[in-house]
């Protein structure tokens, strides 16, 4: 996939670029707003990340003008700001989502993936599989080794959300985010405390593990075989 | 234009003195001349009344006779008296010699009593004439003429005088305008002068409280305690600003000890990922404590404006409680939740109340020792919804229960333990955002019970 990122500060853009290299992608990077245009407007992209605070040519506006010339480009706004107004205003202006810095950048990795995902409208699999784990969204039961597994609830839409995100690291804050529907993390463990269930349920009686912990980052559910 | 509030008040005072003793003057100098005329015109009347009588007694000689006598009683000078046929032909006169151009024609009186008064200034004379003219019977007419000169010079010693008089009155009367608004104006200038201090940065002095009156008084007991409440503000931000350098100090150097440890040493790949593990973890810490602070401070100025919806606070309770169930399960501790069965409503943002709660509950779990237990109810009376989150922790001195709720509060003898210290800072934020309030009830030893209360949504 190739991505253009508009961001004048040179360590966030390296940390950016690096991850994405990282998942798999190429990196076009653009140090302000009137070059970001040119390379939004002269070249195809399947996604741009755009700073809001931009020398020469603001971030807002550079996403009006992308927008003005009618080009499908999904954009991802980054931002110091933490404003309802200006969250509003990122949206309105055509962007299809927003971050707040500092952020995780395994957050804007999964909601890179959720755009495009939602853009080339991949349908959503029904039944997810992580080695011998498999999870069935529809009649919500979940198998290892073919053997059911009874979950509650919140176990059931956390195991959900790890596994869609296999072989990524996602935070606490985005599993606070998508499994409890809260956007702040709490002081004590709680998300730990909810991986430790899970595990008990889903790992613990079987040889290899599936759920990793990466320490500070978060958790990642993947094969490790 | 007249800059000063004093010398615009001794103006004003002058000018309005002045007026007021001119008035005074003025109706005192009318007054004093028409007493003068009238005592002119009895004088005037009882000469005419004898004349009258004598003609009719001793006849005509008698009459011119007495004609003489009374003007030269009276002064040849002052008076003249002149005695008129049915005809109008002059049949006596008195002593004319200091009347010569005395040419008037009698006025022929119409009033009912046949006399008539009159005031000239006669040809060739320096003063006013009254003049009598009285019908004395049988077709007579007698004309008797006083010079007003000694009235005149009276009245105008009476206008010298007062013009003296009127200039010294309004000098003194601007000299004690002057001082009457100095003295009042006299506490204005002393809390101006503290004022200028504040300005400066000195926070130390206030007004002090003298005899100025009971407007300049409120004045400076208005404006002192407005500076007691700026001199606390400053306090309170000083303090802040004390615990934020702490509270990121802190962090900050365990990021920094652990990569310059991880650095100078000889170490393997898994202690690098260690260190960087840690190292995200301190940032997410720090991060979670700028955004807390930019929340409340954002609440606290009203900037964001909240969005405002029916929000089920039985709903957020339930769900805040099964959020921490595992986590106080984990630490040993007994959880218990109680809400009531109705929906309690209250209008507000729905995460903004969550997290208030969380916070609460967080808060309880943190601080109560294993083997205790949180109990979290949810209910409502007639005019409030209350959300209590009961814990059996180490309490809270009495003295601190206001206290806990400051940005970066931690009790001292939970200096170490983890946490920021904003939680309960912002919940009340938020509370408060929404009209309510958070209470404490606590016993040292015993535990605390923290209570939200929310006012009803109006059905």
């Amino acid at each position: 996939m190739r991505i253009l990122l508009i961001e004048d500060d040179d360590r966030t853009a390296g940390f950016v670029t690096k991850g994405y290299n990282q998942a798999g992608h190429v990196v076009d990077r653009a140090t302000n707003g009137e070059e970001g245009l040119f390379m939004a407007t002269s070249f195809t992209y399947d996604i741009a990340v755009i700073d809001i605070m931009l020398p020469r040519m603001d971030g807002l506006t550079v996403i009006e003008k992308i927008r003005e010339r009618r080009i499908k480009l999904p954009i991802i706004i980054l931002s110091a700001r933490k404003t309802v107004d200006d969250r509003i205003l990122g949206l309105q202006s055509g962007s299809d989502d927003y971050l707040v810095k500092p952020f995780a950048f395994a957050e804007l990795l999964a909601r890179t993936q959720t755009i495009l995902r939602r853009i080339n409208q991949i349908d959503e699999p029904t039944t997810l599989n992580v080695d011998d784990l498999s999870l069935d969204v529809v009649k919500h039961k979940v198998y290892r080794a073919e053997m059911e597994i009874n979950l509650q609830h919140k176990e059931f839409a956390l195991l959900e959300y790890l596994m869609r995100n296999a072989g990524r690291v996602v935070t606490k804050t985005m599993i606070m985010e998508h499994v409890w529907d809260y956007n702040f993390d709490p002081e004590t463990n709680v998300v730990e405390s909810r991986i430790c269930r899970l595990r008990d349920k889903i790992d613990r009686s079987f040889k290899h593990q599936l759920i990793h912990t990466v320490r500070g980052a978060g958790y990642i559910l993947e094969s490790r075989s | 234009m007249i800059r000063t509030l004093s010398a615009r008040l001794t103006l004003q005072l002058s000018f309005l003195f002045a007026l007021l003793t001119l008035a005074a003057f003025t109706l005192s100098y009318i007054n004093l001349k028409s007493i003068l005329l009238e005592k002119t015109d009895a004088n005037i009347t009882i000469d005419a009344f004898e004349i009258a009588k004598t003609l009719q007694t001793g006849g005509m000689p008698e009459a011119i006779r007495e004609i003489r006598l009374e003007a030269e009683a009276e002064g040849i000078n002052r008076v003249f008296i002149r005695l008129f046929s049915p005809e109008r032909e002059v049949l006596a006169t008195s002593n004319l010699s200091a009347w010569p151009e005395l040419k008037i024609k009698p006025q022929e009186p119409k009033t009912e009593d046949r006399r008539d008064f009159t005031t000239l200034l006669l040809e060739g004379m320096r003063h006013k004439t009254r003049i009598l003219t009285q019908d004395i019977g049988g077709g007579y007419l007698l004309q008797i003429g006083f010079l007003l000169k000694e009235d005149t010079s009276l009245l105008v010693g009476f206008r010298q005088g007062f013009a003296t008089v009127f200039v010294a009155l309004v000098i003194m009367g601007a000299l004690s305008s002057f001082l009457i608004s100095k003295r009042a104006m006299r506490g204005v200038e002393r809390i101006r002068h503290i004022a200028n201090r504040v300005s400066q940065g000195d926070f130390s002095h206030r007004v002090v409280l003298g005899n100025d009156g009971e407007e300049i008084e409120n004045l400076a007991r208005t404006f002192n305690q407005m500076q007691e409440k700026i001199q606390v503000l400053i306090h309170e931000l000083q303090d802040v600003t004390n615990n934020i350098a702490h509270d990121l100090r802190s962090p900050l150097t365990r990021i920094r000890g652990l990569v310059e440890t991880t650095l100078t040493g000889k170490q393997n790949i898994a202690e690098y990922q260690e260190m960087a593990g840690s190292v995200i973890e301190e940032c997410d810490k720090l991060t979670g404590m700028v955004n807390t602070m930019l929340e409340i401070a954002e609440t606290d100025a009203g900037i964001r404006t909240m969005p405002k919806t029916s929000v089920n606070m039985a709903e957020i309770t339930r769900d805040v409680g099964q959020l921490f169930y595992t986590v106080a399960e984990d630490k040993g501790l007994d959880i218990q939740i109680m809400v009531a069965a109705d929906p309690l409503e209250v209008r507000g943002d729905r995460s903004r109340l969550q997290r208030a709660v969380a916070n609460l509950v967080d808060n309880a779990i943190k601080y109560t020792p294993s083997g205790g237990e949180v109990k979290i109810y949810a209910q409502a009376n007639e005019t409030h919804i209350l959300i209590s989150v009961a814990d059996t922790g180490p309490g809270i001195p009495a003295e601190e229960t206001e206290h806990i709720f400051n940005r970066f509060c931690r009790l001292d003898q939970s200096r170490s333990t983890l946490g920021c210290g904003l939680g309960l800072s912002l919940a009340r934020t938020l509370i408060r955002a929404h009209g309510g309030d958070i209470h404490i009830e606590s016993q040292l030893g015993h535990g605390s019970t923290f209570t939200i209360s929310l006012p009803r949504q109006a059905v």
